[in-house]
This record gives structure tokens, sequence and C-alpha cells, in this order.
């Protein structure tokens, strides 16, 4: 994101974040829409926990819109990022995962949405277990964690580009590999106490009037509103409120809730009406429905899983520069898109600190021209989970 | 001990010994009616010239020789024979010589007459008595006509209390100066008598040139006679390719707003640093690689953050050496090159300072005496830059722009107990302080940044010059580092803390053994003690070669570090200078024993409750340099160097987790050659061509899974070769300038490769041309024009959208294999001095940088989405108002 204002030409330096002298005008807002594009993948389930050779199954859904009619599915191609990336490297994946095929790709499939197996050996590719080294030679650096202590497999997807060039997007699913470099007493208490990211889901959608009127957005299909050209509306998402200490029976499994606790289990609270699978799971016939957008059904690993908050969770972390278990909230970002207009931020969201107030909003004005809009806000939780919603603003006047 | 042969003639005795039996061998004819002859001598012979005889070769031993001499009547010998003999050889040496003699007649009668005299002839052995040391110097010059150079005749010249006058070609001399440090006056009755100080040496031979300004009329208030002085001196020369500039060309350089240190990115072999970065980039050498002392004091930088200004008010230095490679043994410990700033001598000439300010900051600085002993001189510089935008911008500046707040400060206080002797006590201070936030909606895009840096060196200085012609010089100092950057993009923190203290002693003897002979001899011992902590990406901050964009976000795969070290190294050198074919050949051969020790607290990452297990290793290497230079004419000089150098490693590389604590030191080779035309009095112009080999450098990993505490690794490469020209006018009468231009190729391997890339900091040509002439009546103008190449980059040839963090993350071509768009810019400056009496000046100037408002690419930017791009473009027109009152 560019930000579009000149500093006072008195004096110019330079920094490693922006702003010299004068910075020039680039065009294109990554909140306009205007070519096919991939918007969001989310995995379902968020996290995954890979224990032996275990290859749990994950549903991916690629959020893949276009300026006008919606792009054909088949041209997404999905694989598993088989290949870890040099230490410098600031790109989500290996170089060569950017591509349509080679030995770091294993192929998942094609389509807007599909499952696959995620590499069992991911978190010793991505997490903080090592390969064992070979005799007389020191072990491998384990990779580093994100700020949430987090791993991932990433996933890429291949759509169709500009130009006849292919268009790449990189999606994650969370890997739960434990703690590196902790004390036992630190490991058991995470053990005890993490439980796995859930995707953030959009609980409403509403669109408000400059007279303060709010109307909000259907479900599915129905989700139409209309507006008069060049009228300047505020657009609300929210989601789901977490508790930040767990209460039995609020159907969330959450710190410290378990299905059961053992003897050893130190702050565990057995709560199986919260943490066990979900009512209706068949994991044989691959679960109930739990992603948005009239997901189709998710993966059997889902129904193993506790559910978790579809808003700012709570969760325990091991903080690297303090080397202590922390109590943290997820921090809520919000992404805005829409085929035409202009949105007044291209991104919004609630820090960690502000993770009670569970909405966010953006305002929105209108195009001159009329005709459908198409409007999709994403919420991302900084946990790697990731929830959309789409909807249709009706230009008219 | 030295014996000459020497004969100790004894002359007085001869007469003595002539016997009674002499008598007349040949009388004069006598009256014979008038005067009856009685025979008697009545006037003896006189010896009127005597000859001496060589000593016999073969001969160790005194001898004495009793001859028999015939006097004719007209004085000369006719005949001498021994009578006693002293042995062959002397024999026939007192034979020969007595035959020189010439006497005065003796005379019998009254009337000259033949006689015949004995004559003992002694032949002595003494030891010759020791050369003396030196104890009087040879000062001696030639006082001249600023603008015409022609030689002033009749002039007084004052040393101290004596004087002379110039001959009829302007010359003078004081053959037995004493040594020590004189007050030398010139005065004549065509101007008004000038003044200066010199330290004279015993031994040592000067020839001053002193060039007057002698007005043709009758001067004005406001003009000052001033006068420049040239002098050249048979020291020691240690720089084969070293450019010095004085610290009054230095602050009238356009575009360093009176900064003398700042003229140092205008010399030959500097890279242009990008706007707002004070980085030294010097024959493609890494910034920390270039070796910054004050006398004999290391400091960690030169410019304070931003590179306003240098770390050292310029009423201090007397000048500012840069030394692009090649030079000698007496530093090291870096790859690169070395500055360094003179300091001036403390002198009793009474209580003087100075005020200034402009837009950017305030300074102060006095010096002064107590007594003719104590000696004492300070500065203080504060930057106000923050408070004046503050008051002038329409809008909140600071969140788009850093503003660098700073503050330094030197005190001095010497006692000079004797001439040539001086023992001071120093200290050297500076604080940098900068931040800067922008929030944004999406608190994943707020970034906030601060840096707080900052050094404190307190030394002491013992300087005292020999009889003999050496000069001992020691000095002990103790500093403190401090340096935290800390950076935050939206969730994503990076921290990285040095605490570093610092234990240094320079210890050096030079003298000239023999007047072909000069020698340097001493010890530099450094030790460094660090204490640091990080935490983020391992990419934040970024290392030279990472691959990046401007303002592109770090990883956010974080984690943390605590981590102590010691660095410490002892190493002794010497350096000769042999003076061949009667001084046009000096041959200056030099080493230095480089042992040092690299002491890390962890060698393996934290893992869980181990105890930390830490690493030391010892590393010693002998560095060889030489250096040739060729006086072929008087106005042709050829100079040539190799050398080796060693770096230890950086203490923030030596992490278990971001770096490697089993780093060994970097290597370096140095070639150059050069020549140098002094094409008139004032105007030279240089040639040099260089080339440095760089080994066991410190690169990243290249394992997509490096081994534990070996994020970093040794092992790279590094190149740089070039020439560089330099055409220089110094300071005489009006007008001083200088044209640079460089041409150069510094490139680098990455881990695991032997394939070269462009250095990060690579500028193929720098050229710069500047010139500063003195209107009279106390006007001044300057300018500058600069262009350079412009840094490499990494050309982006797509994107991949992070589906996790919704952006775009760029994917690169080949390795800087494009460039920023070149620079160019033009600076002015024009000044106004007002006099008021003998010693208080006022100065106005306007120093404008970027006369002509050209907007210089500094940096590539693109939009959200890698599809567009466009250039962030430097500073404006900015003109800087200042003044300085000095006293």
């Amino acid at each position: 994101m560019v930000t579009s204002r000149h500093a006072f030409t008195a004096l110019a330096l330079t920094t490693a974040l922006a702003g010299t002298g004068c910075k020039p005008e680039l065009e294109g807002r990554a909140s306009l829409v205007r070519s096919d594009r991939v918007l969001a993948v989310q995995s379902s389930p968020a996290e995954v926990t890979l224990t032996g050779a275990s290859s749990p199954a994950v549903r991916y859904t690629a959020l893949y819109v276009g300026a006008g009619a919606v792009p054909d599915p088949a041209g997404l191609s999905f694989a598993f990022c088989t290949a870890r990336k040099p230490l410098a490297v600031n790109s989500p994946v290996a170089p060569e995962c950017l591509s349509p095929s080679g030995p770091g790709l294993e192929p998942i499939g094609s389509g807007a949405s599909l499952q696959g197996a995620v590499p069992s050996d991911g978190c010793r590719m991505f997490g903080p277990s090592p390969s064992d080294p070979k005799p007389g030679e020191p072990p491998s650096r384990p990779a580093d964690p994100d700020t949430t202590g987090g791993y991932y497999q990433p996933v890429r997807v291949l759509f169709p580009g500009e130009d006849g060039e292919p268009g790449y997007a990189v999606g994650v699913t969370r890997l739960d590999c434990g703690l590196g470099g902790a004390t036992q007493e630190q490991i058991l208490d995470f053990n005890n106490r993490y439980r796995p990211n859930e995707n953030p889901a959009v609980d409403t959608f509403v669109l408000r009037r400059s007279d303060g009127h709010d109307e909000p957005f259907a479900e599915g299909a129905d989700a139409r509103l209309p507006v008069a050209p060049g009228e300047r509306v505020t657009l609300q998402v929210s989601w789901a409120k977490c508790p930040v200490v767990a209460v039995c029976g609020d159907g969330i499994c959450g710190i410290g809730e378990a299905a059961t606790c053992t003897a050893s289990s130190t702050g565990c609270t057995a709560c199986p009406a919260d943490c066990a699978p979900p009512e209706g799971c068949d994991a044989a016939a691959g679960g109930s429905s739990t992603g948005t957008m009239g997901a189709p059904a998710s993966s059997a690993a889902d129904c193993t899983l506790p559910h978790g908050c579809t808003g700012s969770e709570p969760y325990v972390s091991l903080d690297p520069a303090a080397r202590a278990i922390v109590d943290r909230r997820e921090a809520i970002r919000v992404s805005w898109f829409a085929t035409d207009g202009e949105f007044e931020h291209d991104r919004t969201g609630r820090t960690e600190e502000e993770a009670d107030d569970a909405s966010s909003e953006n305002a929105w004005t209108a195009p001159a021209a009329i005709g459908d809009v198409h409007v999709w806000v994403v919420v991302r939780d900084d946990r790697g989970g990731v929830g959309f919603r789409e909807a249709t603003i009706d230009v008219q006047p | 001990m030295n014996f000459r042969n020497r004969i100790a003639a004894v002359l007085a005795a001869a007469a003595a010994t002539w016997g009674a039996t002499s008598a007349a061998w040949a009388a004069p004819p006598a009256q014979a009616s008038e005067q009856k002859p009685t025979g008697k001598l009545t006037k003896p012979p006189r010896l009127l010239k005597f000859f001496q005889a060589p000593y016999p070769e073969s001969e160790r031993a005194k001898a004495a020789v009793a001859l028999a001499i015939s006097i004719g009547a007209d004085g000369k010998v006719v005949d001498a024979t021994v009578v006693d003999s002293g042995g062959p050889a002397f024999d026939e040496a007192a034979v020969l010589a007595a035959r020189q003699f010439e006497f005065e007649p003796a005379e019998i009668d009254g009337v000259p007459a033949p006689v015949r005299i004995q004559y003992r002839y002694d032949f002595v052995l003494t030891e010759a008595a020791p050369s003396a040391a030196p104890k009087a110097a040879d000062f001696g010059g030639v006082v001249r006509d600023r603008k015409t150079g022609k030689p002033l005749a009749g002039v007084t010249v004052g040393l101290d209390a004596e004087t002379t006058k110039t001959d009829e070609n302007g010359r003078f001399r004081f053959e037995a100066a004493e040594p020590g440090t004189h007050s030398v006056t010139l005065s004549a009755a065509e101007f008004t008598p000038v003044g200066t100080e010199e330290t004279l040496v015993a031994g040592r031979k000067y020839d001053a040139t002193y060039d007057v300004d002698v007005p043709t009329e009758q001067p004005s208030p406001e003009e000052k006679v001033d006068f420049e002085i040239i002098v050249v001196d048979t020291v020691l020369e240690k720089s084969i390719a070293s450019t010095s500039v004085s610290a009054e060309q230095g602050s009238r350089v356009a575009g360093t707003g009176g900064d003398v240190i700042k003229v140092v990115e205008n010399l030959p072999g500097v890279a242009r640093s990008s706007v707002g970065s004070g980085a030294l980039v010097v024959w493609g050498a890494g910034a920390a690689d270039t070796r910054v002392y004050v006398d004999d004091v290391h400091i960690p930088l030169l410019y304070h953050e931003g590179g306003f200004r240098s770390v050292i008010h310029s009423d201090l230095v007397q000048n500012v050496e840069l030394e692009p490679g090649g030079y000698g043994a007496a530093h090291g410990r870096g790859l690169g090159g070395l500055v360094t700033v003179g300091l001036k001598p403390l002198e009793a000439d009474g209580y003087h300072g100075s005020v200034a300010v402009d837009a950017i900051d305030g300074a102060a600085s006095v010096r002064g005496s107590i007594g003719d002993k104590i000696r004492f001189a300070g500065a203080v510089r504060r930057s106000h830059l923050d408070w004046v935008l503050a008051r002038v911008s329409s809008q909140d500046v600071g969140d788009f722009v850093p503003i660098p707040k700073y503050w330094d400060s030197q005190l001095r206080l010497a006692w000079v107990p004797r001439d040539g002797e001086s023992v001071e006590i120093g200290s050297l201070l500076s604080s940098d302080r900068i931040s800067r936030s922008l929030v944004e909606s999406d608190p994943a895009d707020t970034k906030r940044e601060s840096k707080a840096t900052g050094f404190e060196r307190i030394y002491v200085r013992y300087q005292r010059h020999l009889d003999d012609g050496g000069t001992v010089t020691v000095t002990p100092f103790v500093g403190f580092d401090q340096s935290r950057v800390s950076n935050q993009f939206g969730a994503v923190s990076a921290v990285l803390d040095d605490q570093a203290t610092l234990y240094g002693l320079r210890a050096s003897w030079s003298g000239h053994p023999t007047e072909a002979l000069g020698l340097t001899a001493g010890i530099d011992s450094e030790v460094v003690t660090n204490s640091l902590q990080r935490t983020g990406s391992v990419t934040e901050p970024p290392r030279e070669g990472d691959i990046r964009v401007f303002g592109q976000a770090p990883s956010d795969k974080v984690n943390a570090d605590q981590w102590r070290t010691v660095i410490a190294g002892l190493a002794p050198f010497a350096e000769a200078d042999l003076a061949l074919a009667g001084g046009r050949v000096h041959v200056l051969p030099g080493a230095r024993l480089e042992p040092s020790v690299v002491s890390t607290s962890r060698r393996t990452p934290t893992d869980g409750d181990q105890p930390a297990v830490g690493l030391m290793h010892e590393d010693t290497h002998l560095e060889p340099r030489v250096a040739v230079r060729w006086s072929a004419t008087d106005r042709i000089r050829l100079r040539a160097a190799v050398g080796v150098y060693h770096q230890p490693p950086l203490a923030e590389d030596l992490s278990a987790v971001f770096g490697n604590p089993g780093l060994a030191p970097g290597k370096a080779v140095h070639y150059l050659a050069g020549v140098e035309f002094q094409l008139s009095k004032p105007v030279s112009v240089g040639l040099t061509s260089f080339y440095s080999g760089q080994s066991d450098l410190v690169t990243r990993s290249p394992l997509p899974s490096p081994v534990t505490a070996q994020a970093l690794v040794g092992g790279g490469l590094g190149r740089a070769y070039g020439t560089q020209i330099l055409l220089r006018h110094d300071l005489s009468g009006r007008f001083f300038g200088w044209l640079s231009y460089s041409i150069l190729r510094s490139e680098r391997t990455d881990g695991g490769t032997k394939d070269y890339r462009p250095f990060d900091f690579d500028q193929t040509h720098v050229f710069t041309a500047l010139a500063s002439y003195d209107l009279g009546a106390g006007f001044e103008v300057g300018s500058r024009f600069r262009y350079s190449t412009g840094y490499p980059r990494t050309p982006v040839l797509g994107a991949a959208y992070d589906a996790r963090t919704d952006s775009y993350e760029p994917v690169f071509g080949a390795h800087n294999s494009s460039r920023i768009p070149a620079f160019y810019q033009i600076d002015a400056r024009v000044s106004k001095r007002f006099s008021f009496g003998q010693h208080t000046e006022l100065e106005v100037y306007l120093d404008v940088q970027n006369v002509s408002n050209h907007g210089n690419p500094e940096e590539i930017v693109y939009n959200f989405d890698y599809t567009k791009k466009s250039y962030i473009t430097g500073l404006p027109v900015l003109p800087v108002i200042g003044g300085k009152l000095t006293w």
C-alpha cells in the first residue's frame, strides 16, 4: 500500500520505512478489483496437528473474483509447497514453488474448493523440528515461528493472470508443531493450554447510510442493497466476541478446557460439552459444514477438533524475548474489495489491544455509473485464519 | 667507536730543538773595511707554512721522527734528513712534509742566511669524537608575494627574538635553531607584520615557503591580510594514496554548511551516499570497513544520523585525511579505508571562541590558556531542526520524515611542561536520536521506528619531541558506544540493542636514526566488550546482499537472542622509510602483527534449561605492507603500495540465532599505483589505480536449512578495482578547488557461490568539481557539481499474492542487475565576512543545496501489486542561512 502524501520539502531523509523528499502517486488501489484475482485462501480446519506419519485432510477454498463475471474456478491449481525457503528471502514460499510444477510442489488438484492431505513432514520442513543430522554433522537450524508462535504449511495457488502469464497466490495451513527451545515446564503448560486456531467468520455485514440507518446484508445470494450514485455510505463487519476466560458450556473449547483431563494435565478443565466432536459430525462421511459462504462439507479432521471462537481468540504462545509463555489475543484485519467505487481505506482492523471491539468499518463512495458493484470483505486473524463474505450493491438513482 | 687518522702536530717544540750547533753554511759577503762579521745568529728562522704529513695507513701506533732541516737564505727548505728514525713509513712521511715547509729566513749578523735546524715531527693517533646527536634544526625558506609568486627581499624574519632579513632571492636561514616551538614573524614596510608558530625538531632541515598578501593599495578595514604556509619537511611520509584537506579549505566547500569533515564526501574514491545517510563507502568497501580516528582515538562514525553534520566541531579540526586504501602498518582492523581527523594544536595565544547558528543546529566553541603551560579548548553543538520545522511547516512533518536530533561536544585540556612535550586530556561525546510513526487504519500497516546512537571517549595523549629528532606518542583511551534500533511493522517488531565498552592504547615512537632512515614502531591495542539484545526477523535489519524492495515489510518469522562478546587485539607494528638515490626514492616497508581474540557467551541458541556454553577463538595474522615513492623529477612523483589487512567480525554478527559465533576475521589485500604531477606550485594532478581483493567476508548461509548457529557464514568474496583522478588547485591567492573523478567496480559473491554480482553500494562513476573564490571585501563564493552513477537494484519481474497477510511479495530478477538513474546536483555557497578589530569576525552565509532543484531519484517504489514503479526523489532545493561570530 502506498500513501499519497508529500513530505515537507525542507529536508528529506531516507528511512527503511518510506518517505523521502517527494513520494510519487502510483496507480492502483488494492481494494479495487479490476481483473481476475485471488483475494483469500481459506484452510479448513485452520490448524492441524501433525502426529507421526499422519497426513490430516484439509479443505482449501479460494476466493477467486473478477471485475465482471465470476472467473472459471477450473483455472485454479492447488499444490503443497514442500521446499523450504532460504532465511533471507522475504517471500511467503521458496521461489521454486512459484511455478506451474517442479520438485518442490505436491499437486492437490484444481477448482475453487478442494481437499488435500497435509504432508506429514511439515513440522520438520517448516517448523522447529528439523531432520536428524547425519552422523558427525551438526543439526539444522529450526525454522523461526511467526509473531504468534506459529508455523505454516504453504499452499501454492496458480490462476490465469493477465497477458497469459500465470498468477500466483499462497495460502497456508497452520501447523501445531509444539514449542521449540522451551523448558519442559513451558512445554507442558503450552500443551495443556494451547488450542488450535479457528477461522474467523463474519457475523454481520451492515450498510450504514449517512442518516445513521443500518441495513444488514443478507446471507448468500440475497446479499444485495441499493445505493445512489456518488452516495457515501459506511460498511461495517462484525465477528464473534470471544471470551477471555473459558466457560464450560459456552460452546467454545477455550484455553484450559479439554474433552478429558489426565492427572498430569495441570490447569486443565474437563469440558466434553465444549471440547468433544460436534454433534452430527460423521467423520466417515466428511463431517458437517463449518466453512463460510456455503462451503461444502468440511474435512474429516474437522470433526475430531474441538471448536474455537470465530472472532479474536485468546491463545498462548512463547515470547522469544522474555522466554515465557504469555497469554495473547488475536488481532483481526479486515480487507475490503469492490469492483467499483472507492473505499476510504484498503484495510482496517483491530489490534490485539483492541480485541474486545469485535467490529470494523470503512467508508465507501458509490461510483457515478449505475449498475451492480460486487463487494467482498475478508477477515483474517493473525494466526492464519480466514473468513469472507460477499455482497452486491445496486447503484441506482 | 669510529677512529679517524689524525696527526697532532707539535710545532712549538720545533723552534726550541734546533741545536746550538746550527751554523750558517752560506754567509752573505761582508763589508771588509767597515764591519768585522761576528757570525752570530741574530734572528732564528720562523715557520710560516706547515705541511701536514698524511698518517701512514699501515701504522696504528704513535711515532716521532727527528729531522735535520737545511733552510736557505730565502726561507725555503733545501734539504731534510732523518737524524732519529721513527720507522721507515714515518720517516718518509716526515721528510716529504718537511720539504714543503716555508720559513721566514734566519739572520746572521742581521742578514738573511742559510741555517740548519733540528726538527722533531710527532705522529699521534687519537680516537675521533663521536658525531654528536644534532642539537639544532636548520630552519630556512623563502618569502614571496602571494599574487605574483615573486620573492620578497628585505623582509625581516623573526624566530622568537632572533631576526634575519631575506636576501635578494627572498630567502632566509637560521642554521642553528633551537628545537621546539617558536613564533615566526614576517615584517616589512609593505605589509602588516604577520606571524605564525613553527615546531622545529633537532636534526631536521626545513624549507618553508611564506606567501604574503602585499596590498597594492591601502587595505580597507574589512580586508584581512593573511598568508599561507607550505612547509616542506623530510618527515616520514606514511601514506601513498591519501588526500588531505586543511580546515581552512574544507570549511569553504559549497554544500557542506561549513563543516570541515563533510569535505570527505567530495574526495576521490568516496561514493556518494544516498540522502539522509551518512554512510562512508570508500573504494567499494562497506561503511563498517572504514576506520575513523580523531588523532589516535578510534570513533565509530564520522557523521550524525542523516549525514547533515560531522561529530567533531570544525573549529577544533586542523585537517582531515582520507586514505582509501594501502595505508601503513600503524593502523589496521579494517578492510576499507582510513579517515584521520587531525585536531589543531592548542596554543597560548589568548582567548578565542565562536558562536554559530543556522536552520539545522547551533554551536559554540572556546579556546584559551592559563599562563603558557595550561591550554584548553572546547566545543558543543545541538540540533534544533525539529523545533524549526514545527514552527514553519503546515503539517506534522515528523510523521513522514524522520527528523534527526543530535548533539556533540569535545573538551581538551593540555599541559605543556616544556617545548616539544605535552600531556592532553580530552573527551569526545556524541548522541543521535531519530524517531517516526506512520499510523494507518490497518494496524498491520502501522509503522514505527526509532534509533538512538551515541559514543563517548575519554583519552589522555602524551607527546614528546625528542632531542634526537624522534617523537613519542602515547594515547590510552576508554569509550562507550550505544546503539538501539527499534522498528515496528504492524505486529512485527525488530530491536537491536548494542552497548559496548572500549579500552584502547596506541603508543608509538618515530625518528630518524640516520639521514636516510626513518623508523616508526609502536603498539595498537583495543579491547571491546559488547552486550547485545536482538529480537525480530533474521532479515531486519537487512544486510548487504539481501534482495529487497525499499519500504518492504520484513518477514514476520521472528526470534530473539541475548549475547555478550569480547573482541580484543594487541598489534605491534613497525615501519621504515628508506631514502635512496639521494632521497628521490623512498621505500617504506612495514609489518603489523595482529593477534586477536573473539569470545562469545553462547555458541548455540537457547534451548530450554540448557546452560549457555561460550566460544572463544584466537587468530594471529601477520600483515606485511610496503610502499614505494619515487620523485622522478621535481614535478613528477610515482608511488605504489601493497598491503594485507584483516578485520574482526562485528559483535552483532556473533549471535547464535541471527549470526554465527564462530566467524573468522575477514581479509583484504590492497594493490595500488599512481603518479602525481606538480603542474605548478598550487596545482597538481594525481592518478591512482587500485585493486582490493577481499575474502572470508560474512554472508548469509545459502542453505534453505542452515546449520544451527550458522545463519551467517564466512567465505564470501569481494573485489574492487578502478582508477581515480584528482586535479587540485590548493589555496593560493583567492582561489582553490578540485576536480575528482573515479571509475570503479565493486563486487561481491554470496555464500556458496563464486559468481560475482555488483556490491549494493557500487557506483561506477563519481565526479565532483568544486571551487571557491575570494571576491574581496569579505565576499566569498563557492560552487560544487556532483555526478554519480545510481546504486544497483534488483529488478522486480512480478509478484505473488500472500493470502495470509493480504499483501503482494515481489518476484525478483537477477541480483543487482539494474540501477537507479544517475544523480547530479549543483550546490552553491556565498558568504560575507565582517571584521571588527583584529580577531573578531562575523560571517554570514547562504548555502544552497541542489540549486537547480533537480529531482534526483533516490529509491524505487512500486504500487501495491508491483505492476507499476516510480522513483522517490531526494532533496529539492535546500537553502540554509547561517551565521558565525568568531573572536
